[in-house]
């Protein structure tokens, strides 16, 4: 039976992210003998996101500002030990403490 | 056979005459009353498996509740009880719906994803109908 029932705005986006979640690797599966499970994350805690989705979306969005003309880059604070992603109007809305996410995204801006 | 105070006298069991044990022996019950249950023994053990032994209770014990295991007799009020009460949408139907105090998080998303803006937009949208609304 097809599902007629609009989605609203939240679920969209939940739906998305989970599908660029799954599509990232992250996706646990348990396999039964008849069945399988998907493990999926909840996308917001409270007033927060999953620490798996921010991950995912932080990586994404490094990986673009490393690339010298994607216009983004200037959102990016980083020192040796602690990476700051900032808004447009300069407050810190991310910051990362990860030394190989540090180190990958120096490199690739080198 | 009178009973004179202070015996104990058993209400309700056959009073059957039994023949003395000598040395201790086992003895027989030849009496009518003694044979009667063997006969009656008998017919038990030849019933189905569901009749026999109608005649012993099951070994639970039908008494008060000990005082150490609290007894919670209130009624149970699951959550969506409470908020259908309170006036507010249950649960279920929550989880879904927009929230408030979801703006970090979305201000978070905006910056991250900055292709998903228009639908963190709308959504902010739906929270100020649903915070005017309330």
């Amino acid at each position: 039976m097809e599902e007629n029932i609009e989605k609203s705005a939240l679920e969209q986006l939940e739906d998305l992210l989970k599908a660029q979640w799954k599509k990232s690797g992250s996706a646990s599966i348990i396999a039964a003998r008849h069945s399988e499970f998907v493990i999926e994350p909840k996308v917001f805690i409270g007033n927060k996101l999953h620490p798996d989705i921010l991950k995912m979306l932080t990586l994404n969005y490094l990986a673009t500002a490393a690339v010298q003309d994607s216009g983004i880059g200037g959102n990016v604070e980083v020192t040796p030990d602690k990476l700051v992603i900032k808004n447009d109007a300069g407050k810190p809305m991310v910051a990362v403490r990860d030394k190989k996410i540090i180190q990958q995204y120096l490199s690739a801006q080198a | 056979m009178g009973v004179e105070s202070g015996q104990i006298r058993q209400v309700g069991a056959p009073q059957r005459p039994v023949a003395p044990a000598g040395n201790g022996s086992p003895h027989i019950d030849l009496t009518s009353a003694g044979l009667s249950g063997y006969v009656e023994r008998a017919a038990q053990l030849r019933a189905p498996e569901h009749e026999r032994f109608t005649h012993n209770p099951l070994p639970i014990q039908t008494g008060t509740i000990p005082p150490n295991i609290p007894v919670n007799l209130q009624p149970l009020v699951l959550p969506q009880h409470r908020a259908a009460a309170a006036g507010e949408a249950a649960p279920a139907e929550r989880a879904s719906a927009p929230l408030t105090q979801m703006a970090p998080a979305l201000d978070v998303l905006s910056e991250l994803a900055p292709n998903l803006r228009p639908l963190i937009n709308r959504i902010r949208q739906e929270n100020r109908m649903l915070g005017a609304r309330s």
